[in-house]
């Protein structure tokens, strides 16, 4: 079964994870501009950033068999900072033009501060104008509260459901999302978030129809296996393969695609592993024994791959 | 969208001097030679007014795809050797994508380097295993400098036990060196 994480901080993991992410099936990732866990004192750390997403990290995945996206924008917590805010928002729109941007995000609430308000509706007007989807995270305090809040924005900003992903639901979210039309995100996160065994709960209560779950794996306690992790526990709690494959390839796959850019059939999507010429020198490899295998899918092909 | 189907241009179908034009774009994704023939235009039409400037930006700020086609339209550019900071600065890159365009098939570095810089770019196509036969005018540009750091790089690898590049022997050995452009 081909595999898609749809939310993963690979910027903060090691080669090792991208060699387990391989062998476990993941065959694409996207993965969202964040905060870094401490806050930025300049808007040209973001240009920095928003670049080394765009290049850097794009290609030590591909080194891995692993296609790479990413969405950017200003995130929630940062928002806050009032001098950065307003130079990250200006420098938004150059980076949004680019090939491997499939949405703008993550954006939404963390305090629900005023100025998180404001940060969260013009990046929606900038998706809007650029033509892509919007990736929203969901705070962790008085998340339900919060939840509806980003609902009711995102209601009023007039952008179309099917092109809004609320990120990081939990029981009592998941019902509002799906009532408003949009995607669903579930971070299946160690300790906190969402865990398999309750994610399984929920797809057997509401099925897979816009449900998509991710890792979020960061710089944080977190596992970037938790999407193969999550389709184990959903095979083998008896949900059909049918409605596993919709929600951990088919979903994020058509979410991210109404960007135009989820280019998967690149040439990249094709290569193996095949770092023999990266032996040494400036590769992330840095002297150790290649890694070199003829398919990257370790289990029969996945009826819509 | 021009997309990603890869150029393949037949050497009858056009005159000989736009064929030395395209060929560095030959097997390369259709976009590639698109971008390129918007930084030419821009050039024609309202050219830069701080032109090396322009175009390190274009650089600094370009992704990868973007990175590569500007690389390999730098030789093509009026005045050319003024941008040699950036043809430099991008053979520091991590990502080989980024190496290729400017190391490989590109005229650039051959003509505009200096023996430094040159002989950097011969050394770490050597460590991460590029073919020094896609070095455009390779033969031209070694100099006692080259040999004695590819001779050192052999004998360090041979001491390690490690593999050596077989393309060390083009630097090395001058009767095969001879038969290399």
């Amino acid at each position: 079964m081909r595999l898609f994480d749809p939310h993963i901080h690979m910027t903060s993991r090691t080669t090792d994870d991208y060699i387990s992410m391989g062998q476990a099936g993941i065959a694409a990732i996207v993965e969202p501009a964040f905060w870094l866990g401490q806050p930025r004192t300049h808007v040209g750390t973001f240009e920095d950033y928003f670049l080394s997403l765009l290049g850097w990290e794009r290609f030590r995945a591909s080194q891995f068999g692993i296609r790479h996206f990413c969405t950017l924008a200003l995130n929630p917590k940062e928002a806050n900072n009032s001098k950065l805010a307003a130079g990250v928002l200006d420098l938004l729109p150059r980076y949004l033009e680019k090939d491997g941007v499939v949405a703008v995000g993550e954006i939404g609430f963390d305090d629900q501060t005023e100025a998180e308000a404001a940060c969260f509706s013009a990046q929606i007007e900038l998706a809007k104008e650029f033509h892509l989807p919007v990736l929203i995270h969901t705070p962790h305090r008085d998340k339900k509260r919060g939840t509806e809040r980003t609902l009711a924005l995102v209601r009023d900003s007039g952008i179309r459901s099917e092109l809004v992903l609320i990120d990081h639901n939990n029981e009592e979210t998941l019902p509002l999302v799906l009532n408003s039309g949009c995607w669903a995100g579930h971070s299946i996160y160690p300790q906190t978030k969402m865990d398999e065994q309750r994610m399984v709960s929920l797809v057997k209560q509401y099925g897979g129809e816009r449900i998509i779950i991710n890792s979020a794996a960061d710089w944080g306690v977190s596992d970037p296996l938790k999407v193969p992790k999550t389709v184990q526990a959903m095979v083998e709690a008896g949900i059909s393969r049918e409605t596993v494959g919709r929600i951990a390839w088919d979903n994020p796959v058509a979410f991210f695609r109404q960007s135009g850019r989820l280019d998967l059939d690149a040439d990249e999507a094709n290569l193996s592993v095949d770092q023999r010429r990266l032996w040494e020198g400036n590769s992330v490899l840095r002297g150790q024994s290649p890694v070199v295998q003829t398919s990257r899918d370790p289990y029969e092909p996945h009826p819509h791959s | 969208m021009l997309g990603n189907a890869s150029l393949e241009v037949e050497h009858e179908e056009v005159a000989a001097d736009v064929m030395a034009w395209l060929l560095p774009f030959q097997q390369r994704p259709v976009h590639e030679l698109g971008r390129t023939a918007l930084v030419l235009r821009a050039f024609e039409v309202w050219p830069p007014e701080e032109p090396v400037k322009f175009i390190d930006e274009l650089f600094v700020r370009g992704d990868n795809a973007e990175r590569e086609a500007l690389l390999r339209t730098l030789p093509m550019l009026p005045d050319a050797g003024r941008f040699s900071v950036t043809a430099v600065e991008a053979c520091r890159t991590n990502v080989l994508t980024v190496f290729d365009a400017i190391a490989c098939e590109n005229p650039y570095p051959a003509r505009y380097f200096s023996e430094l810089h040159f002989n950097q770019l011969v050394m770490k196509a050597l460590f991460i295993g590029v073919s020094l036969r896609r070095i455009v005018c390779l033969s031209e540009r070694i100099t006692p400098g080259l040999r004695r750091m590819v001779r050192d790089h052999v004998k360090e690898r041979t001491v390690a036990d490690r593999p050596v590049h077989a393309d060390t022997k083009l630097i090395l050995n001058p009767l095969v060196t001879s038969g290399i452009r």
